[in-house]
């Protein structure tokens, strides 16, 4: 899912300085599972505001949709929106811009960062696992995916900074997706299938190529 | 005239709460301390923190089992990181952190439970009338 | 001062909801035979599953550890021959749990045997897996000098059975008590009884180390005083661990009892010279164990035994209502206590069954389906395991559900959800309760 994280607070009061009446809002999806923007983030985020601009009379009202990327699940806001000078809105990188589409002469502000697609590892911790990029050889890597999780996103095998299992650019933090891949298929004794030579990856299908689109002419309407 | 710091205390009703007292026990808590009771500590949520310090207590405390005697295993453990969460979220907007703290207790300690009680009252008082002394006036709690 | 209280909300029903009276007892050693058999007295049926190809447990082999002295065999096997007769009691030898579903009033378990997985339903679970000790000995030292408690005692048997061994017993043995990881609890008893035989049968002279000698069973304390009266001689372990160093004989062994210290500065340092070394071996919860707490989702304590060290933990009860606890998988050696708790624990599960059904408070803590993201938080935080995801018919995950027989309401999950799905009806504050407050 889509992993995102909370701005700063400094950040955002920059952003909410010169507004009086705000409105924030929470996304139930990726943002509510990964504790950044549900309805219980978004109220935190009011709760908190509230105390930074104690002395000023902002006002900050809460509300939650069920996925800020559909229209149809902002159309019920738009009375809200309309009656406050901005939003803060606590999705990912795409519900603030189906936002800012949707109601384009308020300002809509982005109350998190968005990191990454990735999966928990434990409660409270997640990981960045897919870099979407556009044309997957998990089947080919023991499941792991050696683009998101090698620093370097090597196709075949690690370099010199794989050390124990560990990644060089973070040791701490990282490990060698190499080690993990090589791992995993010795255990499921499938090695045979690394004698293949990945050949320079064709990036165009991946973010580097340009803006993506994905169509489906049979369900269109 | 100086006023005593309002401070919300969340008791678990297996510890703090009893610990608290009632109304008839001999050492009455002060008129300042709002004391809410809950099934577990590790019910408080950060929401209830944060807005209790919202709805204008310049303290909180948790109060709730020692460590390893939670009578739902694991609730102090998580509701003493969501202070934590809070303490650095204070911080974070300039506040002291000290303003919130989780203090274990067990049911009979009534006097642990009256110390971190001033303890809290005490780091957060003096920064109220620093503040106001710096402002020359009475005011709403200090950062 | 405001004292602010739990409003009762209207909302919360009661139910009567149906357990099942079957109850599924898991180890056949003291405690799993003597548990199936108090439940088969108070009218339960029980499936009764032993790893091993017969029951009796670690008692058969430990029995002078527990100084039975061949006592225990007719403990046990009178216990396995009322088992065998007794129609209530389904016996599955050479069989495992593998799987636990459910919850309490409603297990559904997966047992495995003779490569063949059988499904049980029962309304409770009784965990009396019992203890096992290591070979491994702590602490280095050579091995003909260096032996087990278990080892001693099979050694004083053939000593009593041939006289012409007990010239040849060591002339300086000294006995450790207890060690890391090791209660004093677990060879007190043994030690002093070994102790006072080796005195009896020979010349040689004993050295028993022990920080507290545990003398809270019956007859422990009359023990102590007769192995000391006989000349055992016991040195306190205080603080630190025992030294031991090879000498050109045999071994010394460093103790720390500051009761022989002398005024003016001696720390009360005893080096002992001895050429026998009995050290606890470790006892621990079988290797199955370990893969039990997972499969039921139990706490266990620091040392991996079965409850946690909790002032809440009554004896037999665990984290999970309907899962209990009973005799050694505990930690707990005596044979009494072990009885006794293994009696205790069929009681606390004809407290939860007797009636066939269960007045719950129902509704005390709900989720909003329609708001839930199966997000899976309030899962994993659960303490008590009273939170299951539901399925729709054709599979799919449909929104977390409070398993309210199993229920505990203290509220963990609410303050856990990202999507403020979950509430609780009673005990309920809100922002304004604060306020007031205030």
């Amino acid at each position: 899912m889509i992993v995102a994280e909370r701005k700063p607070i400094a950040e955002i009061r920059q952003m909410l300085e010169s507004h009086r009446k705000i409105l924030v809002v929470g996304c139930g999806a990726c943002v509510t599972v990964c504790m950044a923007g549900g309805e219980r983030e978004a109220e935190l985020m009011a709760a908190t505001l509230d105390l930074v601009f104690r002395n000023d009379s902002k006002c900050f009202s809460v509300d939650c949709v069920e996925r800020q990327c559909e229209p149809e699940f902002l159309d019920p806001l738009t009375g809200k929106v309309n009656a406050n000078d901005c939003v803060l809105s606590m999705a990912c990188g795409v519900g603030v811009q189906t936002m800012a589409a949707q109601f384009p002469h308020v300002p809509i502000y982005p109350g998190l960062n968005t990191h990454f697609m990735g999966r928990p590892l434990e409660q409270g911790l997640w990981s960045e696992t897919c870099a979407g990029c556009g044309n997957c050889i998990l089947y080919k890597t023991g499941g792991i995916c050696p683009i998101a999780r090698c620093s370097k996103s090597l196709l075949n095998g690690p370099c010199g900074g794989s050390v124990n299992g560990r990644c060089e650019v973070d040791p701490d933090n990282i490990e060698c997706a190499w080690q993990l891949i090589y791992d995993r298929m010795k255990e499921a004794g499938t090695l045979d299938l690394l004698d293949e030579i990945m050949p320079p990856k064709d990036w165009s299908d991946s973010a580097h190529g340009g803006v993506r689109r994905v169509v489906r002419e049979d369900v269109m309407l | 005239m100086r006023r005593e710091p309002r401070i919300v205390a969340f008791c678990c009703e297996h510890s703090g709460k009893l610990a608290a007292g009632d109304e008839s026990s001999s050492a009455a808590l002060p008129d300042n301390v709002g004391i809410i009771s809950v099934p577990c500590s590790g019910s408080v949520q950060t929401i209830d923190i944060l807005g209790a310090f919202r709805a204008g207590a310049d303290g909180v405390a948790v109060f709730g089992c020692h460590e390893g005697s939670c009578k739902h295993v694991t609730g102090n453990k998580m509701v003493k990181k969501r202070v934590e969460y809070v303490a650095r979220t204070l911080e974070e907007i300039g506040w002291n952190r000290e303003r919130v703290a989780f203090f274990p207790v067990a049911a009979v300690e009534s006097k642990v439970f009256r110390d971190r009680l001033a303890e809290l009252s005490e780091n957060v008082r003096d920064r109220i009338h620093g503040y106001e002394k710096c402002l020359g006036k009475q005011s709403e709690s200090a950062p | 001062m405001n004292h602010y209280s739990k409003t009762v909300n209207s909302g919360v029903r009661l139910e009567r909801i149906s357990v099942n009276k079957r109850v599924l007892v898991v180890g056949g050693g003291m405690a799993g035979l003597e548990t199936a058999l108090k439940l088969t007295r108070l009218g339960y049926e029980v499936t009764l599953l032993e790893t091993a190809e017969s029951p009796g447990g670690s008692i058969l082999s430990l029995s002078s550890l527990y100084g039975l002295s061949g006592e225990s065999d007719l403990l046990v096997q009178s216990r396995i021959e009322a088992i065998k007769q007794n129609p209530a009691v389904r016996v599955l030898t050479g069989a495992r749990l593998v799987g636990v579903t459910g919850t309490v009033g409603d297990f559904r378990v997966e047992i495995e045997q003779a490569g063949q997985t059988i499904e049980n339903r029962c309304g409770a679970i009784v965990v009396a897996t019992g203890l096992e000790f290591g070979e491994e000995l702590p602490g280095t030292g050579s091995p003909e000098k260096t032996i087990s408690h278990k080892e001693l005692e099979r050694r004083l048997v053939d000593l009593q059975q041939s006289e012409t061994n007990r010239s040849r017993m060591p002339s300086n043995i000294c006995l450790i008590v207890e060690d890391e990881g090791v209660d004093s609890a677990m060879f007190s008893a043994s030690a002093l009884k070994n102790a006072l035989a080796i005195k009896r049968l020979s010349k040689s002279s004993v050295f028993v180390c022990c920080d507290n000698v545990n003398v809270a069973g019956s007859g422990l304390e009359e023990l102590y005083r007769e192995a000391r009266s006989e000349g055992v001689v016991i040195f306190r372990l205080e603080d630190m661990r025992p030294q031991v160093r090879e000498t050109r004989t045999g071994l010394a062994v460093t103790v720390k009892d500051s009761s022989a210290a002398a005024p003016g500065g001696w720390q009360g340092l005893i080096e002992i010279e001895c050429d026998l070394l009995v050290l606890p071996e470790r006892a621990t919860v079988p290797a199955d164990g370990v893969s039990l707490q997972h499969l039921l989702n139990v706490s266990c304590d620091s040392d991996g035994w079965f409850q946690e060290n909790n002032v809440w933990a009554k004896p037999v009860e665990s984290n999970r209502r309907g899962i209990f606890f009973a005799g050694g998988c505990r930690g707990n050696f005596d044979v009494e206590d072990i009885l006794a708790e293994a009696k205790g624990a069929a009681l606390e599960v004809h407290n939860l069954l007797r009636h066939g059904k269960r007045l719950v408070p129902v509704g005390r803590v709900a989720v909003d389906a329609s708001k839930c993201a199966v997000c899976l938080t309030c899962l994993r935080s659960c303490p008590h395991d009273a939170i299951e995801i539901l399925v729709d018919d054709k599979g799919h995950n449909k929104a977390a559900r409070i398993i309210d027989i199993a229920c505990e309401a203290c509220g963990i999950c609410v303050a856990q959800c990202p999507a403020n799905a979950i509430q609780m009806l009673a005990d309920q504050f809100r922002d304004q309760d604060v306020a007031v407050s205030v």
